[in-house]
């Protein structure tokens, strides 16, 4: 009996790990017959990271972005303000903030009123915080062949003020 | 039951020692300190309320069935705990957990413990959580399945588990195997989706960034066919797993593969801890299959070495100025 249980609870632990690597997890949420499947996998995968999606790096190697903010006091005086990672492993962390960032419109300006928020917090004095977001263009091996060079290009911007 | 369910459930549920597991237990409880080292100073960065991604916005992504960390600090107010307080004694009650973990002492408990304290960091880290932490929380929650106390444990020396193969420790390893062929085949296909894996820019743009350039290697815009041939063997390396790793054949090979290719990853785009813990759950998940295919490889290679040794020694020494006969 006891293997019974086990084998079909490692049944089930596969089967919700297909659903999302084989993408039927997409494809179920859309029918409403199956809401409560994707539910239960949703709630699965947030709860052991098991069934997600593993494509890291895939399809491609988006370009990093690069967050920079300026800070502004109620005298108008300017200055920058960026993270600065303490180390190797906060930078990768970061990293993958900016992507997670990037990944809806929606979420854009949730990131960026948080960041705004955490410089208002760090800096008492500080009245309006701008952000703005760059990303980092690599050129093709060809294109770096002929000269071209990796180059910050625009991606987003947006200011806080605190009244 | 026909032939090929009955075959894969007898090499499913085949009992199996459970030092492989004592031995992961111990490397992913120490590795999940190690990595606590480099963030000791971030941590309020990372997980508080007013980190950089702040609770208000995790919270919102985390299901509300499941707790978060805002929920426990609300609940610890009541008794006059700040948030930040709240954030730092969840912390140590991780690391407490982890230690026991490590040494053995009422491993079950403690690995569900650990996982679930994981939980709520991966809810509070947000957008900061990255392949590392998905791969360190999926190796703890095997943990939790897995008899990982029946081996290099306090609990053996305290008699509460015995060092015996079990169908227990032979399923769940069979299980974490399955879990990383899965792992490996859909990050392979995915890649393979796109164009620039097969073109060499993914290898070529990975090791340009400037997030994650480690060495110069803008030479290899000059020699295409090396970031071409590396993201080909990537590909090669995770969709073939799902077949070449339960071939005795060839699982030695694509082990050493992959395991190379988190070398690669860790060494050129400096991200050591990620690779880490690649290496350690392949290494926990096939090692012991491979190390017996080493060993019954130089099992077969003896008995020749042996009759060329006997060969040579029924061949008389040649003496001074006489020819061997």
């Amino acid at each position: 009996m006891k293997r019974i249980v086990f084998g079909l609870a490692a049944a089930l632990h596969f089967f919700l790990i297909l659903l999302v690597v084989s993408h039927a997890r997409a494809a179920i949420s859309s029918r409403p017959g199956l809401s409560g499947l994707a539910a239960a996998s949703d709630l699965y995968g947030t709860l052991t990271l098991a069934n997600r999606n593993f494509g890291f790096f895939a399809p491609e190697v988006t370009g990093d972005l690069v967050v920079r903010g300026v800070l502004v006091d109620a005298s108008g005086a300017r200055r920058p303000w960026s993270f600065s990672p303490a180390n190797r492993e906060m930078q990768v962390r970061l990293y993958s903030m900016a992507g997670h960032f990037s990944q809806e419109e929606d979420h854009m300006d949730l990131f960026a009123r948080s960041w705004a928020v955490r410089a208002m917090n760090e800096n008492p004095e500080v009245v309006r915080v701008e952000i703005s977001v760059a990303q980092n263009d690599v050129p093709t091996m060809a294109e770096y062949r002929k000269g071209r060079r990796i180059e910050e290009r625009p991606f987003y911007a947006t200011s806080f003020d605190l009244h | 039951m026909g032939r090929f369910p009955s075959r894969f459930l007898a090499w499913f549920t085949a009992p199996a020692s459970p030092r492989p597991l004592g031995i992961l237990r111990i490397a992913l409880a120490a590795l999940c300190l190690v990595r606590l080292i480099p963030l000791r100073d971030s941590v309020l960065a990372i997980w508080g309320p007013y980190g950089f991604v702040q609770w208000a916005i995790t919270r919102a992504t985390v299901p509300a069935i499941l707790p978060h960390l805002g929920d426990l600090a609300h609940l610890l107010s009541s008794f006059g705990v700040a948030p930040n307080e709240t954030v730092w004694l969840v912390l140590g009650l991780q690391v407490a957990a982890l230690v026991g973990l490590l040494l053995g002492w009422r491993s079950r408990t403690l690995a569900a413990a650990a996982f679930a304290l994981d939980v709520l960091f991966l809810g509070a880290g947000g957008g900061l959580v990255y392949g590392m932490d998905v791969f360190v929380h999926i190796g703890l929650f095997y943990l939790v399945l897995m008899p990982c106390g029946d081996a290099f444990s306090l609990d053996v020396r305290a008699g509460r588990r015995q060092p015996s193969p079990s169908v227990a420790a032979g399923v769940t390893r069979r299980m974490l195997q399955i879990q990383l062929a899965l792992v490996y085949v859909s990050s392979g296909f995915e890649k393979a989706a796109g164009p620039t894996w097969w073109n060499g820019d993914a290898i070529w743009r990975s090791t340009m960034l400037p997030v994650f350039r480690q060495l110069d290697l803008s030479f290899l815009a000059a020699v295409p066919a090396v970031p071409i041939v590396s993201g080909w063997l990537v590909l090669l390396t995770e969709v073939g797993y799902g077949l070449a790793i339960w071939s005795r054949r060839t699982r030695g090979a694509w082990l050493a593969a992959t395991l190379g290719m988190h070398l690669f990853i860790g060494a050129f785009l400096g991200m050591w801890l990620f690779a880490s813990v690649m290496i350690l759950l392949n290494l926990g998940a096939f090692g012991p299959e491979v190390l017996a295919d080493l060993a019954d490889l130089a099992d077969a290679r003896r008995p020749r070495a042996l009759a060329a040794a006997q060969r040579r020694r029924s061949v008389p020494a040649p003496v001074l100025g006489l020819p061997a006969a």
